[in-house]
């Protein structure tokens, strides 16, 4: 295992708040990715505590979307190379056992622009459990409920047939965090879910994500600083392809351990 | 002139960037000459089109009636009844298999294949639209009349025309799955949805209305072969008796008869009927595949933009 550039801790080290083991929900362990000769993400260790809220932050191309897109097991769709253990409650996802397509059920993902399906408002919501081949009363259900999971339902409770494309660009994003709470995953991976979208609409998906958290757990990529503070329970900080640190938010933001964290959160760099 | 500037004031102008200099006027002229350089091309491209039409219509028109699509070719006279449904038979079967094989692979290509076998499957059907119908016809006398000890068929006409259709199925369904934006792949496969559902559920609806106006392309270049039927489908003047017997076709029908004499009967404006059946069956079949198409594109619009 090599050291990282200045200031920051060695490869594979396990950064941040020690959870007590039952809390953990996912936890990657010495997680480096590569594309070709190049290393993208190198030794991140990180544990994820169950139902709360944890940001990823860092300046553009330190690995952020490729950290979450190894959490289900994307990454590799992209033919990136992974090494290191990513483990969902214990299990570890990489395992050849365990089948890709069944991860990526369990824990959903939000891209950074909305991508609904172009068919109606009801059947983008009801994807998943169609692929289960569900029964009609337990789609509508979960629909229903999707829908109200994601702050949408007051909104389109008319409109269930009507085109998904034809929804505001805010809208459209908190369908498909509908259409990925649909199938109950364990854990919600989001990739800048705000980021096209206008403030109003921004600030009623983080309410949202604040609701969410009651029975999910959340994991938000952002390049918002300010988002990370105001929604986000644990807040990690990577770059150029390392873990810097993990900490509880206001202790990540009020007194950071590392220097480069600081300069980061001060706006000295990035 | 004073120097306040007033309205109209040329100078001002010329600051504004507002007078146009010799570069502008150099567009402009030229921009006028295409515009009326254009609707000539466009003339030059219909007046072929429309010039066959009528020749082909006042020919066929005055004597088509609805007994020419009835009756069976008689000694010098009769109908099409026999080569229109014929035609019908090979194009449908061809179709049927063309449409199925064609759509499979071009959806395996898109999504399933290597780059390597989807290079080398792009390579094949490129290969296999540039060969000249005949050759394929000539494949289709070898492998399928020749080898099999059999003789032309039915069958072997479908299956030939099949061959020749098959590169535009597959092409066309490989570039509309390709066309699928990325990210609505990521989004099924993120949903936890596997390659094959994502195919089906997610990309088909979207690639649909190109796959069936390749289908349909397909079907209208078929309608009109000669060459893969003559050596495999043989010719009849009757109605083809079952898949294992020859058959008569309309492309097949001008062929035979176009050069007859003209005192000999009506063969030769039979053969100007046969034309006329062929070019009509392809404009309902691009009309209905525009009709189609437009009801899944209302559905998609926004999605491209
Ligand atoms: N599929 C891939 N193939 C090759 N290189 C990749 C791939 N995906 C990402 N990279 C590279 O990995 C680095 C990290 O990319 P990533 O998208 O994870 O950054 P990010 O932190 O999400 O950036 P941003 O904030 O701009 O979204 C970049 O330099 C990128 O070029
Ligand atoms: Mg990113």
């Amino acid at each position: 295992m090599s050291g990282g550039p200045d200031g920051l801790p060695p490869d594979g080290t396990v950064v941040g708040p020690p959870f007590p083991r039952e809390e953990i929900i996912l936890l990657t362990s010495d997680l480096t990715v590569r594309s070709g000769p190049r290393e993208i993400l190198s030794g991140v260790s990180l544990a994820f505590p169950r139902q709360k809220v944890s940001a990823i932050i860092g300046p553009s191309g330190c690995g952020k979307t490729t950290l979450v897109r190894c959490l289900n097991r994307m990454a590799e769709l992209a033919g990136l190379t992974i090494s290191g253990e990513v483990r969902y409650r214990g299990r570890d996802i990489y395992d050849p056992q365990v089948n890709p397509v069944q991860v990526r059920r369990r824990i959903g993902m939000v891209f950074q622009r909305p991508t609904v399906f172009p068919s109606s408002i009801y059947e983008n919501v009801a994807f998943g459990l169609r692929l289960e081949r569900e029964s009609r009363e337990v789609v509508d259900r979960g629909v229903v409920r999707s829908l109200k999971r994601a702050g949408l339902w007051e909104e389109v409770r008319e409109d269930l047939d009507r085109p998904a494309l034809a929804l505001s660009g805010g809208q459209q994003q908190r369908l498909c965090i509908a259409r990925a709470l649909a199938v109950e995953p364990g854990v919600l991976l989001m990739d800048e879910p705000t980021s096209s979208l206008d403030p109003i609409a921004t600030q009623k998906v983080e309410d949202m994500i604040y609701e969410l958290k009651k029975e999910y757990t959340v994991i938000i990529v952002t390049h918002n600083m300010q988002q990370a503070a105001r929604v986000a329970d644990y807040t990690a900080f990577l770059y150029q392809g390392h873990l810097v640190e993990f900490e509880e938010t206001r202790q990540f933001f009020e007194s950071p351990r590392a220097k480069l964290t600081e300069n980061y959160i001060t706006g000295r760099f990035g | 002139m004073t120097a306040a500037a007033g309205a109209g004031d040329l100078s001002v102008d010329i600051e504004l960037g507002l007078v146009p200099d010799r570069r502008v006027h150099r567009r402009v002229a030229w921009d006028r000459w295409l515009g009326r350089l254009l609707p000539l091309a466009f003339v030059a491209v219909l007046f072929p089109i429309i010039d066959l039409l009528y020749w082909i219509g006042s020919e066929a028109l005055p004597t088509l009636s609805w007994t020419t699509l009835t009756t069976n070719p008689v000694g010098f006279g009769g109908g099409l009844y026999a080569p229109l449904t014929g035609t019908v038979y090979l194009v449908g079967i061809a179709t049927a298999i063309a449409g199925t094989l064609g759509i499979v692979a071009g959806a395996y290509t898109a999504e399933f294949a290597s780059p390597r076998a989807a290079l080398i499957g792009r390579l094949l059907a490129n290969l296999l639209t540039g060969t000249p119908a005949i050759v394929v016809g000539y494949f289709g006398y070898f492998a399928l009349v020749l080898y099999t000890h059999s003789t032309f068929t039915l069958w072997a006409g479908a299956i030939t025309l099949s061959i020749f259709m098959l590169p535009y199925v597959y092409r066309v369904t490989d570039a509309a799955f390709g066309s699928v934006p990325p990210s609505q792949r990521e989004a099924s496969l993120g949903a936890g949805s596997t390659r094959g559902q994502y195919l089906r559920r997610v990309a088909l609806p979207i690639a649909f209305p190109q796959v069936l106006s390749g289908l349909f392309l397909a079907m209208a270049i078929g309608a009109g072969e000669t060459a893969p039927l003559l050596f495999t489908a043989g010719w009849s003047i009757t109605p083809a008796q079952g898949l294992s017997s020859p058959t008569s076709y309309l492309s097949g029908f001008i062929w035979n008869y176009f050069d007859q004499p003209s005192n000999l009967g009506h063969l030769v404006i039979l053969s100007f009927q046969a034309a006329f059946l062929l070019i009509v069956g392809v404009l309902v079949l691009n009309v209905a595949v525009q009709l189609v198409a437009e009801r899944y594109r209302r559905r998609l619009r926004g999605f491209f933009a």
